[in-house]
């Protein structure tokens, strides 16, 4: 039995990401913040293939309970589909919304990722994919924090790539998402989106499968080289 | 006004008292902010040292930037310079090895660089060489550098000063930019 475990699987990517692996003929455990209703449904749809627990990434205690219950179990692949945002100019950005921003984007999500990785490293054997973004790459104004938290994902599949030993089948890769249609793309104003189309080639907002897709390649077997990798899935953005 | 950011560090200490002493002063007088080089030991991570360092180095980088980005915004005119350091230092010295506090701090700046260009304030990255100082000859001699071009040439810290001295000077024309003071050395190897 292949497991993998998928971080912020109620979001719209992360959905998504479930949705692919379970059909790729993985068992899913799958974690949420807030959303417990959505996960009540997920786990209704997809019944013994999925399981989900509620999971905290600013509250270290919370990460323990969910590392140990995690403990025993094989983990092939991980995926970290957690974020959120809280878009402001730097001049009227509080110290509460860099905080939350950063400590969930990144803070946690290195805690996570170490926890998993010692596992794996076990094992022998594992794929991490990190979910960054393009604003981590080429940064984005109003989006310090959260582009300061994506960057620093980039820097962490650096971190763990170099942690792990040569003998160790363990790839671990960072995809970069642009515009992908989900709730956090809804907020974005139109005259921001419209400029974001212009510089994009495929001149069309992505939608999740697209990185749904690509995790799937990047969790399987056939994925052996793609080591320390980061993979932009922007249509094109800034390449036209 | 004149702000090197963690000045305990030597280079940025060095940095700024060579920048005192030779910065045209138009420049300090319009308002020059130096996030100097910093690193977190990040491999301690996996011997379960607390990530508070981090956050806390972060929080940092945000309080500062704001509190004098502000000022700078008033006058519409002012320099914002971030210096990297290249991830070379994983082979032989890990207290070094840093790369989720330098790629933060990257796309940090990138983001800053975008919203103040508006304001006429120049925001960019410098990413400084491979020091004359004995471990990182020794890494050169190895001809580990090579791949990034063959036989890399070493600079002293003023050597490196002078170069910083005049990207700073033409910070106009490298905003949003991260340059390298000498080779290109990327950030990561």
């Amino acid at each position: 039995m292949k497991i993998a475990i998928v971080l912020g699987a109620t979001g719209g990517i992360g959905e998504s990401v479930v949705h692919k692996l379970i059909k790729d003929g993985f068992t899913v455990i799958g974690t949420y913040a807030h959303s417990a209703n959505k996960a009540i449904k997920l786990k209704e749809k997809y019944g013994d293939s999925f399981e989900i627990y509620q999971l905290d990434v600013s509250d270290e205690s919370s990460i323990s309970t969910f590392l140990n219950k995690i403990n025993n179990k094989e983990i092939n692949s991980f995926v970290n589909c957690s974020g959120i945002n809280r878009d402001s100019f730097l001049f009227n950005l509080t110290e509460d919304n860099w905080n939350d921003v950063i400590e969930i984007n990144l803070i946690g999500s290195i805690q996570i990722n170490i926890g998993i990785l010692k596992l794996m490293i076990k094992r022998k054997y594992g794929r991490i994919v990190n979910l960054s973004s393009v604003s981590g790459i080429y940064g984005r104004e109003t989006q310090v924090n959260y582009s300061t938290s994506k960057g620093g994902i980039i820097g962490l599949t650096q971190l763990l790539g170099n942690y792990v030993g040569e003998n160790e089948d363990i790839v671990c890769t960072t995809v970069a998402p642009g515009m992908i249609e989900t709730e956090m793309v809804q907020g974005v104003s139109q005259r921001k989106l419209d400029l974001f189309l212009d510089a994009c080639t495929a001149k069309q907002v992505g939608n999740v499968e697209h990185i749904a897709d690509l995790v799937s390649f990047l969790v399987s077997d056939k994925n052996s080289y793609l080591q320390n990798t980061l993979i932009n899935v922007d249509g094109g953005f800034m390449k036209c | 006004m004149l702000e090197v950011e963690n000045a305990g560090n030597n280079v940025n200490a060095y940095l700024k008292d060579y920048l005192k002493n030779n910065l045209t002063s138009q420049f300090i007088d319009d308002g020059l902010l130096v996030n100097g080089i910093d690193y977190v030991n990040e491999n301690s991570f996996f011997d379960g040292v607390s990530t508070e360092e981090l956050g806390a180095k972060l929080m940092n980088l945000y309080k500062i930037n704001k509190k004098i980005s502000s000022e700078m915004m008033k006058k519409k005119r002012g320099t914002i310079v971030f210096l990297f350091e290249p991830q070379l230092y994983k082979n032989f010295n890990s207290g070094r090895y840093s790369p989720i506090y330098n790629q933060a701090k990257l796309s940090f700046m990138k983001s800053m660089a975008k919203e103040f260009n508006p304001f006429n304030i120049n925001v960019l990255g410098i990413v400084i060489g491979v020091n004359k100082e004995k471990k990182q000859i020794e890494f050169a001699k190895e001809k580990k550098l090579d791949v990034v071009q063959l036989k890399l040439k070493t600079l002293t810290i003023e050597q490196q000063c002078k170069n910083i001295t005049m990207i700073i000077e033409n910070a106009k024309i490298f905003r949003g930019q991260c340059i390298s003071v000498e080779s290109n050395i990327p950030l990561y190897i």
